[in-house]
């Protein structure tokens, strides 16, 4: 007791402590700074913004959302890039769900020739980030257009392909994470249950899905925040504005607003589009910072 | 003893006809969707890429040219070099943050609100889109030309200070809070011995908590240098889309690409020679890790 006495004397408030201090509010406002100008820049009334651009607003302009939202300039609303966004979410999470979940069974649980290529093979695409190979998969899509549908973009421009990639794309990294946690699953209760006669279903849903849930958590949250956020691969594959995500249409608005100086309606469209993932990230904090532990693993 | 250990395992793992079923019907297609969507892209590109090619009509063969003509090629070595420089100083910048960063939230005496708060706050960026990114850092920056004068503004004149800067904004969070609970795993005790030896609190700092957490800092090294080809990318296209002397190489496959120029063939050379640059340098680093971990 009085050893941990000595130690807090010691370590009582002195310089280092004041500097880590000030260290921390220093970065806390370099990452606040241009998101609470974004924010209050969203309210501004245009002529406001021309005089002063950093200038806190006099009074709040919700015009700028209607702008945003109504005429953004281009065919489509932003209700409507939302909208895709949001089943481009919802069906590619569930796709990679169902695929990684099953892949990593397999590749965990069963003992068939050959196995150890599947899996090498998944691995091995883990060294090449996806969006490198995405010139020749766009070329390869396209041929595949023309060839079954008779047009270039029939298969690239639409969504349903792009949720499909995104969920192909995302497989060898999770499936590695799944893999290893399910090996780890006591052989005893699948065998037990195999006894009973039970079918692969029952297996799958009452063994190894109650062990995997936390882990599918964090691997769909990952997921629907990466692929929210997707830019590169959706402005390549999305011609027609009709099938546009949010990060795409904002993108293509952002001339016509930078022009007309309707700063104020464009960052409306980056805090709409903000808002979802935030609300997310304040709903699942924990999980999503508890994947950052993955450093842990790393011993030197 | 072994026999019966493999009796048992193989009752677990043997196959039977429903397990057929399920590999059968969703874990093979599950893998035949993967080669075309990630194998064959890649196998595709290595053998177009020896043909003048404009992505439809009839091809001629050419054998390396397009590969001479991408080492030839001044813009490719600006797209090399400035990769180089970006990841260079992103290491530097982040490593030092996040190392800075982790230490003051261990080490400083914060009220667990404050801890909270920050905890919070520094992972935003990791969780914003790169469009938001880009975007409210390009208007901002150009905003401060207003106040900082430059001949052509700060986009034209110093553009690759600020993508290292937005680049290293934008990661920071993540490999700090890696870092963060790998100092919160170093044991008490080894502080407690210390204090008794009276090391002062900057000498612990250097001699115990930095040793300790080494590993982790090792590998946030790792994650910066191998997701930076991708992160590039991202971030330079809707910024500058690689205009004055910013041009990335995952950047350059895709002008080539998408572009009016029409080759095809070229740009598959230029992402063949990508792939086998983030291969290379993905295997190295594996190959570090896995020493390290052997040690």
């Amino acid at each position: 007791m009085a050893k941990k006495k000595q130690y807090r004397i010691k370590q009582g408030p002195d310089i280092g402590n004041v500097i880590f201090r000030i260290v921390l509010y220093v970065w806390a406002l370099v990452i606040l700074l241009p998101l609470f100008w974004m924010v209050y820049t969203s309210v501004k009334e245009r002529g406001e913004f021309i005089a002063d651009r950093f200038k806190l607003p006099q009074n709040i302009w919700l015009v700028n959302y209607q702008t945003a939202i109504m005429d953004s300039a281009a065919e489509s609303s932003l209700l409507q890039y939302f909208g895709n966004t949001f089943v481009i979410v919802a069906i590619s999470t569930v796709l990679m769900l169902v695929m990684v979940s099953v892949t990593a069974y397999v590749l965990g649980k069963y003992r068939f020739a050959g196995k150890q290529l599947f899996e090498s093979f998944y691995f091995a695409a883990m060294l090449v980030p996806s969006v490198l190979v995405l010139i020749p998969l766009w070329f390869q899509l396209r041929q595949l257009g023309r060839d079954l549908l008779g047009s270039n973009s029939a298969i690239t421009d639409n969504i349903f392909t792009l949720s499909l990639v995104y969920a192909v794309q995302a497989l060898p990294s999770y499936i590695f994470l799944l893999v290893g946690f399910i090996r780890k699953i006591n052989d005893s209760f699948i065998e037990a249950a195999l006894m009973d006669g039970a079918g692969e279903t029952r297996i799958f849903r009452d063994i190894i899905l109650p062990q995997i849930r936390p882990m599918l958590v964090f691997i769909s949250l990952g997921h629907i925040m990466n692929v929210w956020n997707e830019y590169t691969m959706a402005r390549t594959f999305l011609e027609s504005e009709s099938n546009y995500t949010i990060s795409v249409g904002i993108q293509s608005v952002q001339n016509a607003f930078t022009y007309s100086f309707d700063y104020g309606a464009l960052f409306a469209c980056l805090v709409l589009s903000m808002i979802p993932i935030l609300i997310l990230y304040l709903l699942f904090q924990k999980q999503i910072l508890s994947g950052t532990d993955a450093g842990e693993g790393v011993k030197g | 003893m072994s026999k019966k250990l493999f009796r048992k395992q193989g009752g677990a793992m043997a196959m039977n006809a429903s397990r057929w079923r399920v590999a059968l019907l969703v874990a093979l297609p599950t893998f035949l969707l993967y080669v075309y969507i990630c194998i064959v892209p890649m196998i595709s590109s290595v053998a177009n890429s020896v043909y003048d090619w404009n992505g439809y009509g009839p091809k001629t063969f050419i054998g390396l040219s397009n590969y001479i003509n991408i080492f030839k090629d001044p813009l490719f070595w600006e797209a090399f070099w400035n990769d180089i420089v970006i990841v260079l100083f992103k290491e530097i910048i982040i490593v030092t943050l996040a190392v800075l960063f982790a230490v003051s939230m261990t080490t400083a005496k914060l009220h667990k609100k404050e801890t909270g708060f920050f905890r919070f706050l520094f992972y935003i960026p990791n969780i914003l889109s790169v469009i938001l990114i880009s975007m409210v850092w390009k208007y901002f920056f150009e905003s401060l030309d207003g106040f900082i004068h430059t001949e052509n503004g700060l986009w034209v004149d110093h553009p690759m200070p600020l993508i290292i800067f937005i680049a290293s904004w934008a990661g920071i969070g993540y490999y700090m809070i890696v870092l963060i609970s790998a100092i919160k795993n170093i044991p008490k005790e080894i502080y407690e011995a210390a204090d008794m030896d009276g090391a002062t609190q900057f000498r612990q700092l250097w001699s115990i908590t930095l040793p300790e957490i080494m590993p982790q800092i090792r590998y946030v090294i790792v994650m910066v240098l191998s997701g930076s080809l991708a992160v590039n990318m991202n971030l330079i296209l809707p910024l500058t889309g690689g205009q004055n002397h910013t041009m990335v190489m995952g950047l350059y496959v895709y002008s080539y690409g998408t572009g009016q120029l029409n080759m095809v063939g070229y740009a598959y050379a230029a992402a063949v020679v990508l792939m086998a640059i983030s291969f290379v340098l993905s295997l190295t680093v594996n190959l570090y890790l896995k020493r390290k971990e052997a040690q």
